[in-house]
């Protein structure tokens, strides 16, 4: 009970701090920023946001996944431009399970001081989000391994200090550290609609010492740390369509035009009030899946809880900033207004991680066993 | 054979259990799961036996008769109500009348009504709408002038439901002409047996007598019926909007339709078809979210805090859900989509139109959802008038 109590306060403090930092110190304008900052990293570090979910013996502070929701909101709602789900929730959720491992210990403990950005290297050129797909193999070579294979839309980049790679080894799915400076490994970097970055990761016959395997059979983290940064990216969504509504409306309360505020006509005023719907719905969604995933006693449950969130949240992103968009009329479409920057981040972060379209395909098949 | 006993007092869970074996106790198999509203004829036994059990008031004070549930054990009541299909019975009185007369009538009025409200023995409905006052609803003209001791009411009234059962009516009436709009109405309450009222039920699309139009021809009401002061009824009537809005955008609707939409997949063969199971999965997730904003707000009425205006939220997306799914069923059934009353599917009898029908009213009653969303977007989202 005290320990729960604790957790509770924790959850206070953080979630405080996040919405203080999104509101003083974060602009929807950063995401035209060339370069992920890696001051900004260090302030989320410096915030606890880094540490929220790993396990306290390597100095976490152990909070569970509903606990930091409502942060990455917060910093959802401002654009934040670093990658947070992608390069802190997600390998978060890796790394926390295999830091009973020195290297593992090691690994997180920088990860959470802001020392260390991580990438992961999990996804391929096919793929479902119930089933990844491995088609990179890692075999035993003298001394350690060597991997083989090719990754896609790996975030943040090439900004990364190093990556964990999943490739089949002896008919399981095995989890890899790597530093980034191996012979054979070509990354190839790709620029996203946000003005951020993906890289391809080639491995030809990179080798790897014995002690850089993570995991011998990590299917299970992977798929669970996969649905809880799903569920995460969903609160981003979340955030952003709080904030894209936000600037609409207030732009709607001050735009005149034929002696009235735009805002007072009723053509606008029913599709401002149906967006609000669709938030609503968003965070009921997400509130459910945060549940769901707490509770879920399987691999399915976890799925189906993210795939319940992402498909809402990416829906609606979209939805909500091409609408917000339409309704800031000619300025929308400049560069020069931010309300282009949410329609922008919401087509990346709506693409990652499953769409709307694979949630709805992942979630017909978990409740109605679909099409396969 | 009336139970008194402090129900607040029990745990959430003890309180669900009992309610629970008490519908399945004494609830009517065959009412079960109503495809539209049940006439006071079939709900007359349920209703005694509510009455008898002192279960018929769920939310009135016990001094009143009421079982006096706090807002989070009347929820919990209603949860299983819905759960085990139980049609309402006419409840006007029961909802409406009542709470209000505990609330704002005399001590007269209420030892006059409530026994007789509680037995069944009188039945009300609800005089509110006019052919030319709907959504605009305080531009009403049904008249009401004092002649001596009595009221002199003409006019028309509409859209009451199950009029035709009624013994009772409760009105808005324009006691001022010359006031402004919402200041000259006041509330009355009136015997339908008085001479000079004409009840005429309309068949609605669905072909079911649901609700009449109302014809007032100098009909003299005694001047004590009124309830609160004279041209203070639309405060009267706005007090009545609370906790009931709640349940206008009741989830039960939209996931009674899901039910029949994948009972008629199994019957059509669809449910092995991916595309149709990706829509499907698609109004799933609606009435999930739909179950998750109504669980949010009824937290909010458990806990007894006012609801407010964002409320608006569940009632378009719970009727509008549930038109989408039935429209989905019309289109599943295919050519049998063209078939009033139940359609044959192999040996199996299923009826197309009926939520298809009922989803027409539920975007128009209550508020149409356009006036809710016009709520929303001024005191939810404070978008300016001009």
């Amino acid at each position: 009970m005290t320990a729960d109590l604790e957790r509770l306060e924790q959850q206070r403090l953080i979630t405080e701090s996040a919405d203080a930092y999104a509101r003083r110190e974060l602009e929807p304008g950063h995401l035209r920023q060339k370069d992920f900052s890696r001051e900004r990293w260090q302030k989320l570090a410096s915030l606890g946001l880094l540490a929220t979910l790993l396990p306290e013996q390597i100095d976490g502070l152990g909070l569970k996944l509903g606990d930091v929701v409502p942060s990455i909101e917060a910093l959802g709602s401002k654009l934040l431009r670093e990658p947070f789900v992608a390069a802190c929730i997600l390998p978060s959720f890796i790394l926390g399970a295999t830091c009973d491992g020195e290297q593992g210990a090691e690994l997180a403990g920088k990860l959470g001081q802001g020392e260390l950005v991580p990438a992961v290297a999990w996804q391929e050129g096919t793929w479902t989000f119930a089933q990844p797909h491995v088609a990179t193999v890692a075999q035993s070579a003298a001394g350690g391994f060597l991997l083989n294979g090719r990754k896609e839309f790996v975030l943040p980049g090439d900004k990364f200090d190093g990556l964990i790679v999943s490739a089949m080894m002896n008919a399981r799915t095995a989890l890899f550290w790597l530093d980034g400076s191996e012979d054979g490994l070509v990354i190839e970097r790709r620029p996203t609609a946000d003005g951020g970055e993906v890289a391809s990761v080639v491995l030809s016959n990179v080798k790897v010492s014995g002690e850089r395997l993570l995991h011998s059979d990590g299917a299970e983290t992977l798929t669970r740390a996969l649905s809880a940064a799903t569920i995460c990216a969903s609160a981003e969504l979340l955030g952003l369509i709080r904030g894209a509504i936000s600037m609409t409306l207030e732009y709607l309360r001050t735009r005149k035009q034929f002696d009235r505020t735009i805002g007072s006509f009723q053509a606008l005023q029913h599709r401002a009030a149906d967006l609000y719907i669709q938030q609503e719905l968003c965070a009921a969604a997400l509130r459910r899946a945060v549940e769901d995933f707490e509770e879920a006693q399987n691999i399915a449950d976890m799925l189906k809880a993210a795939s319940r969130a992402k498909y809402r949240c990416s829906v609606t992103a979209l939805r909500v900033t091409k609408e917000a968009v339409q309704m800031h009329g000619g300025i929308g479409y400049t560069n020069e207004h931010d309300i282009g920057l949410y329609l922008k981040r919401a087509l990346t972060l709506s693409s990652w991680l499953g769409n709307a379209a694979e949630h709805r395909r992942c979630f017909a098949n978990l409740a109605f066993g679909g099409p396969q | 054979m009336t139970e008194q006993r402090d129900w607040n007092a029990l745990s959430d869970q003890e309180f669900r259990l009992i309610v629970r074996k008490f519908f399945e106790d004494h609830y009517p198999e065959h009412l079960r799961y109503s495809p539209s509203r049940r006439r006071l004829a079939e709900m007359r036994g349920w209703y005694d036996t509510l009455s008898r059990h002192g279960w018929i008031a769920p939310a009135w004070p016990t001094k009143y008769g009421g079982m006096g549930l706090s807002p989070s054990k009347h929820i919990i009541f209603i949860e299983e109500q819905e759960a085990y299909g139980v049609a309402r019975v006419p409840d006007h009185g029961l909802i409406m009348v009542g709470p209000l007369l505990i609330q704002q009538g005399t001590d007269e009025q209420r030892a006059r009504y409530l026994p007789k409200i509680l037995t069944g023995e009188e039945i009300w409905c609800q005089g509110y709408s006019e052919p030319n006052a709907g959504s605009d609803l305080a531009s009403l003209r049904t008249e009401a002038v004092l002649d001596g001791d009595e009221f002199v009411v003409n006019g028309q009234k509409t859209w009451s439901t199950l009029a035709q059962d009624a013994t009772h009516i409760f009105l808005l009436v324009r006691t001022d002409k010359n006031a402004r709009k919402q200041e000259g109405i006041s509330f009355l309450l009136v015997d339908m047996k008085a001479p000079g009222i004409t009840v005429r039920p309309m068949a609605t699309l669905s072909g079911h007598e649901e609700f009449c139009e109302i014809f007032f021809d100098n009909v003299r009401v005694p001047k004590e019926n009124i309830v609160g002061q004279i041209n203070k009824g639309w405060t009267v009537a706005k007090a009545l909007l609370g906790f009931e809005r709640l349940f206008l955008g009741s989830p039960k609707l939209a996931q009674s339709a899901l039910a029949r939409l994948m009972t008629l997949a199994k019957l059509t063969g669809r449910d092995r078809d991916p595309v149709f199971l990706e829509r499907l999965a698609e109004v799933q997730l609606d009435v999930d979210d739909l179950n998750g904003i109504y669980r949010h707000f009824s937290a909010q009425a458990g806990r007894g805090e006012p609801l407010g205006q964002d409320i608006s939220v569940l009632k378009v997306w719970g009727t509008e859900t549930f038109a989408r799914v039935a429209d989905l069923i019309v289109e599943v059934a295919d050519s049998a989509g063209m078939i009033s009353g139940p359609a044959l599917f192999g040996d199996a009898e299923f009826d197309v139109l009926s939520p298809f029908y009922n989803a027409r009213p539920s975007t128009i009653y209550g508020g149409t959802n356009e006036i809710q969303r016009n709520i929303i977007a001024s005191n939810v989202l404070k978008l300016p008038s001009a």
